[in-house]
C-alpha cells in the first residue's frame, strides 16, 4: 500500500484490522482506565468492562466467515451484546449495535457509511440509557458524530477518524467541568477514555500505523522504594497440595501456620490447596502441608539474597496467581438443589460473591446463583444462559451491584421468559426483598413491592482503597479504609473499627436490627467487636453476625 | 334451665375473668422430668416460665383423663341442669376425646362435649362468650349453635424466637425447611378453624418486621368483615414480658385508635401451652365477640 493513499473504502480485511487495532489498543490501555475510576474501591472497573466485552465482540466476529460489512458488524454487535458487562460495557454494546444498524445491507463500508455509523451509535447509545449523563461516554460518542456529520464532503476516512478522534479528545477533556465528581478527583471519564481509545485503535488498525508515544501511558501509583526494606522472615515458601481428605478446612490450615510468618495466603478448593508464606522455618510448613496431602511445585526462595525489585515482582507475581485459584474455586454457578425439586411458578437467579452469602441466598429460596460482584461482573450473556437454565417462564433477576444492572436488563430483553429486575444494589437489599417472595404474585407487583422493601435497608460497606483519590471532599490515601453507605463515601480512616464507629454515629437512625456479614480480612471475633459498638450506642438494638465470604470487602452492615 | 361451663386449663384467662364468669376448669397436666404438676392449680405461668429456664429437660404435656372427666362431669351436673364442655383444639390435644368418652360411658349426664378448634384465650373467648349467653337468658341449643359458629371466626396469631419448643412437642404442621439455619427468622404462626397444627405462614427477619407482619395480619382481620359494627374482642398472650413490651405498645395503640367499639384482654401463657411454644412466645387472639353477642334469631 502506497504512503499516500486514501482510504475511501473499508472492506471485510480492513475492517477486521479496524476492529483488532481497537482490541488492542484497548489492552494495552486497559490498567490506564480502570486508573480513572473515581470511586477508589475495588470495583468492576471501566477498562477491564470495556475490554471484556469488546473481545468477546471481536471473538463473534473472527467466528463469521463472512464477507460482508453488513454481516461482520452485526457478528461485532452480537458479540458486544452477549459479552456486555458493567455499565461501560452496555453502552459500548449500544454504540456498536449503531454500527451495525447504519451497515444493513452493506457490502462495504465508504466514508458516508462511517460518518452514519458514528452517528447512529451515538442516538443509540443515548437511547439505550434511562437518564443519559453529560460528561460521560455518551457525549464523547455524541461530540464525536456531530464532528463526523460536518465531515459530509470528505471522502478519506482516515482524515474523518482523525477530526473525530479529536473532536472526542476535546468532548473528552471537558468530561471534568460537565461532572464534578470527575473534577475533584482529578481525572476525565472513564468510559468516555475506552471510546477514545477505540476510535483510535481503529484508525490504528485502519492504515496500519502504530502509535509510539501516548498521553494515557500508565502512570506509576506506587512509587519504587529505593532501599531494601529489613525481612522479618527469610524464606518465601510455596506448595501445592494436592488435598486427600475433603473436607479440610482452608481458615483451619490459616490458622495453624499463622504463627510461622507473615504474607500468608492460603487459597483452594476441596481438591487443591496453595499456601504462601514468608518463614524462618519452610520445614516446619511443609511437614504440615504433607498432612493435608501429598505436595507439587515447591518453591523455596531466600529473600535476604534477592534484590527488592525481585522480590516485589515475584510477589505481585504470586499474587496474581493466588487471585487466579480463587476465582477458579469458586463456581460460576450455584442451582439450589431444594428449591429445583418444588413446584414454582417464579424462579430467582441473584449475583453473589461469598460462600457464606450464597448460602443465605440459596437458604431463602435462589434459584439460582451466579458467581459475580464488585470484583467480577458477570456478562449479558451469563445472565442469559441463567435464565434458561431455569425451568421457570417468569424470572426475577437481583443483580446486587449498581454495575450490574445493565447487564442483566440487557439479558431481559434478550430473553422470552418473563423477566423482572429487582434493581438491588447491595446484598442485603436482596436479603430483605427475598423475605416478602410471594410466588403466586405477578411479577409486576412483586417489583414494586420488593423494590420498596429494599429502599428499608441502609447498607454499610467497609473496604480499602485501591488508589489515592479525592471522593466527596475526602482525601483518600491508597490501602485507607473506606466506609461506604448506600454507594457514597461516607467516612474514611486507618483504622476498621474507627471507620465503623463514625459511621454508627453519622448514619444509624436508629434502626433495630443489624447484621454483620464479615468476609476475607475479618472473621467473627472481629465483627463481634463491631457488635460491642453498635451496643455502646444502644443495648436495645438486635445484632446478627454471619460469615458471608465476599472478597474485598471485610464487612458488609446492614440497618433496618 | 340453669346452664354451667366446664373449660380446661390451656384457656389462657386471667382468674379475675374465670371467677367473675364463674367458669370452671379440668387441668391438663404438665410433666418435667420427674416432677408433675396440674396446669394452673399446682403451677401458674410465672412459676413455669422461672422452672424452664433452670431446666434443660423439656416439659410434657398431658390431657385429663376419662376418669377426671367423669368425675368432675358428675360434681357439676348436681349444680347444674346442664354443663358446656369446651376444650382446646381436638387437633392438638386429645381432651375432648377424653370427654367425649366420659359422656359416652355416662349417657346420662347431662353434658355438651364442644371441641373449640382452638386454643389459648381463643378459647377463653369462646368461654366468656357462652357465659354472656347464659347470663342473656337464651337457650341450651341455640348458645351452642352460636359457639360452634362463633369457633371459625377466632384466629390466632404467634410468633416464637425459635421453633425448639414447637418441634419437640409436634403441634406443628412439618412445613420442612421452612425456618432457616444459616440467617436467623422469626416465624409467624397461626391456629384458626382450619388449622390441623399451628402453621407456619410468614417469616420475617427482626423483631421490628415481625411486628409489622403482626400488625398488618390485625388490619387483615378488621378489614374483612367491614359490615360488622359489633365489638371486636382482641386477645393478647405472651411468654416472657422482656420480649413483648414494644409490640404491646403498638397493639394497644392500634386499638386505640379503631372507631368502633373493643375489648382488650391480655394475659401470659399456661404452663402447657407455654410448654409447647418457649418462653419466647406473643401472639394475638382475634374475635367478633360482640357479633355473636347480639346476633338476632
Amino acid at each position: 500500500m502506497e504512503q499516500n493513499e486514501e482510504f475511501k473504502i473499508i472492506d471485510d480485511k480492513t475492517f477486521k484490522d479496524m476492529c483488532y487495532g481497537a482490541l488492542n489498543k484497548l489492552k494495552e490501555q486497559q490498567s490506564y482506565i480502570d486508573s480513572l475510576n473515581v470511586f477508589p474501591v475495588p470495583d468492576g472497573d471501566t477498562g477491564t468492562n470495556m475490554l471484556l466485552t469488546l473481545q468477546e465482540a471481536v471473538e463473534n466476529l473472527d467466528k463469521s466467515k463472512s464477507k460482508r460489512i453488513d454481516k461482520l458488524t452485526q457478528a461485532l454487535s452480537k458479540g458486544a451484546l452477549m459479552g456486555a458487562r458493567g455499565n461501560s460495557g452496555v453502552i459500548l454494546s449500544q454504540l456498536l449495535r449503531g454500527l451495525s444498524e447504519a451497515n444493513k445491507g452493506n457490502q462495504v463500508m465508504d466514508s458516508q457509511d462511517i460518518i452514519h455509523s458514528l452517528s447512529r451509535a451515538s442516538k443509540i447509545a443515548y437511547q439505550g440509557v434511562l437518564r443519559p449523563v453529560e460528561g460521560t461516554i455518551l457525549t464523547v460518542a455524541r461530540k464525536a458524530a456531530e464532528r463526523a456529520e460536518e465531515l459530509e464532503e470528505t471522502k478519506d476516512i482516515e482524515k474523518i477518524l482523525n477530526e473525530v478522534i479529536q473532536a472526542a479528545h476535546t468532548a473528552l477533556n471537558k468530561t471534568p467541568e460537565q461532572l464534578p465528581q470527575l473534577k475533584e478527583a482529578g481525572v476525565v471519564d472513564a468510559g468516555g477514555q475506552g471510546y477514545l481509545i477505540i476510535l483510535k485503535g481503529m484508525l490504528a488498525g485502519l492504515t496500519g500505523k502504530i502509535e509510539i508515544v501516548e498521553e494515557e501511558e500508565i502512570k506509576k501509583t506506587v512509587t519504587e522504594q529505593g532501599e531494601a526494606e529489613e525481612l522479618k522472615y527469610g524464606y518465601c515458601t510455596q506448595t501445592l497440595i494436592e488435598v486427600k481428605d475433603r473436607d479440610v478446612d482452608i481458615n483451619e490450615i490459616k490458622e495453624d501456620i499463622e504463627q510461622f510468618g507473615d504474607s500468608m495466603m492460603v487459597v483452594g478448593d476441596d481438591d487443591i490447596i496453595k499456601i504462601h508464606i514468608h518463614t524462618d522455618h519452610p520445614g516446619i510448613i511443609l511437614e504440615y502441608a504433607l498432612k493435608t496431602g501429598s505436595l507439587r511445585d515447591i518453591t523455596i526462595d531466600n529473600m535476604r539474597i534477592q534484590s527488592a525489585e525481585m522480590r516485589k515482582e515475584s510477589e505481585k507475581q504470586q499474587q496474581q496467581e493466588f487471585e487466579q485459584i480463587k476465582e477458579e474455586s469458586q463456581e460460576k454457578i450455584v442451582k439450589n438443589k431444594k428449591t429445583t425439586q418444588m413446584n414454582k411458578k417464579i424462579g430467582i437467579i441473584a449475583v453473589a460473591k461469598g460462600n457464606g452469602i450464597k448460602n443465605i441466598l440459596l437458604e431463602l429460596g435462589v434459584d439460582l446463583i451466579i458467581d459475580g460482584g464488585q470484583s467480577m461482573n458477570p456478562s449479558t450473556n451469563d445472565f442469559v444462559e441463567a435464565v434458561k437454565e431455569i425451568k421457570q417462564e417468569k424470572i426475577i433477576i437481583f443483580p446486587n451491584n449498581k454495575n450490574i444492572i445493565s447487564a442483566a436488563k440487557q439479558a431481559k430483553s434478550l430473553s422470552d421468559k418473563e423477566v423482572s429486575i429487582i434493581e438491588t444494589r447491595t446484598i442485603p437489599e436482596a436479603i430483605a426483598a427475598l423475605l416478602i417472595f410471594n410466588d403466586q404474585k405477578e411479577l409486576d407487583e412483586l417489583k414494586t413491592i420488593m423494590e420498596k422493601e429494599t429502599k428499608q435497608v441502609k447498607t454499610i460497606e467497609i473496604t480499602n482503597a485501591v488508589k489515592d483519590s479525592k471522593v466527596n471532599g475526602f482525601k483518600i490515601d491508597q490501602e485507607d479504609v473506606i466506609g461506604i453507605v448506600n454507594g457514597t463515601i461516607k467516612a474514611v480512616g486507618d483504622d476498621e473499627l474507627d471507620v465503623i464507629e463514625e459511621l454508627i454515629d453519622k448514619e444509624w437512625e436508629c434502626e433495630d436490627l443489624i447484621t454483620i456479614y464479615y468476609g476475607d480480612g475479618a472473621d467473627f471475633k472481629e465483627a463481634e467487636k463491631i457488635k460491642d459498638k453498635f451496643q455502646e450506642f444502644s443495648k436495645d438494638v438486635e445484632i446478627e453476625i454471619y460469615e458471608g465470604g465476599q472478597p474485598l470487602y471485610p464487612y458488609i452492615i446492614s440497618l433496618e | 334451665m340453669k346452664i354451667g361451663i366446664l373449660t380446661d386449663s390451656t384457656c389462657d384467662l386471667p382468674q379475675k375473668l374465670i371467677d367473675e364468669y364463674n367458669i370452671h376448669i379440668i387441668p391438663l397436666t404438665l410433666r418435667i422430668g420427674e416432677e408433675q404438676y396440674k396446669d394452673r392449680k399446682e403451677i401458674n405461668s410465672d412459676q413455669f416460665l422461672n422452672r424452664i429456664k433452670q431446666s434443660d429437660v423439656m416439659p410434657t404435656t398431658s390431657q385429663p383423663s376419662v376418669g377426671e372427666f367423669e368425675a368432675l362431669y358428675k360434681e357439676l351436673n348436681k349444680d347444674y341442669d346442664h354443663v358446656i364442655s369446651m376444650h382446646l383444639s381436638s387437633h392438638l390435644s386429645g381432651t375432648v376425646h377424653s370427654a367425649q368418652l366420659a359422656l359416652k360411658e355416662n349417657p346420662e349426664f347431662n353434658i355438651t362435649v364442644i371441641d373449640s378448634k382452638t386454643a389459648s384465650m381463643g378459647l377463653g373467648f369462646l368461654d366468656i362468650l357462652a357465659a354472656k349467653l347464659i347470663a342473656k337468658g337464651l337457650e341450651l341449643e341455640k348458645i351452642v349453635k352460636i359457639l360452634k359458629r362463633a369457633r371459625r371466626d377466632i384466629e390466632i396469631y404467634l410468633t416464637v424466637d425459635n421453633l425448639s419448643f414447637f418441634e419437640k412437642g409436634g403441634r406443628i404442621s412439618k412445613a420442612g425447611s421452612f425456618i432457616g439455619d444459616l440467617i436467623n427468622l422469626k416465624p409467624i404462626l397461626k391456629l384458626d378453624f382450619d388449622s390441623k397444627a399451628v402453621e407456619p405462614m410468614d417469616k420475617a427477619r427482626g423483631r421490628k418486621n415481625t411486628h409489622k407482619k403482626l400488625l398488618e395480619l390485625v388490619e387483615k382481620y378488621i378489614t374483612k368483615d367491614k359490615g360488622n359494627k359489633e365489638e371486636y374482642w382482641f386477645g393478647f398472650v405472651h411468654g416472657e414480658l422482656k420480649y413483648t413490651t414494644t409490640f404491646k405498645k403498638m397493639y394497644q395503640n392500634k386499638i386505640d385508635n379503631l372507631s368502633f367499639g373493643c375489648k382488650y384482654y391480655q394475659n401470659t401463657v399456661g404452663a402447657v401451652i407455654g410448654s409447647h411454644t418457649g418462653p419466647t412466645v406473643y401472639g394475638v387472639v382475634l374475635f367478633k365477640g360482640g357479633k355473636y353477642l347480639n346476633e338476632q334469631f
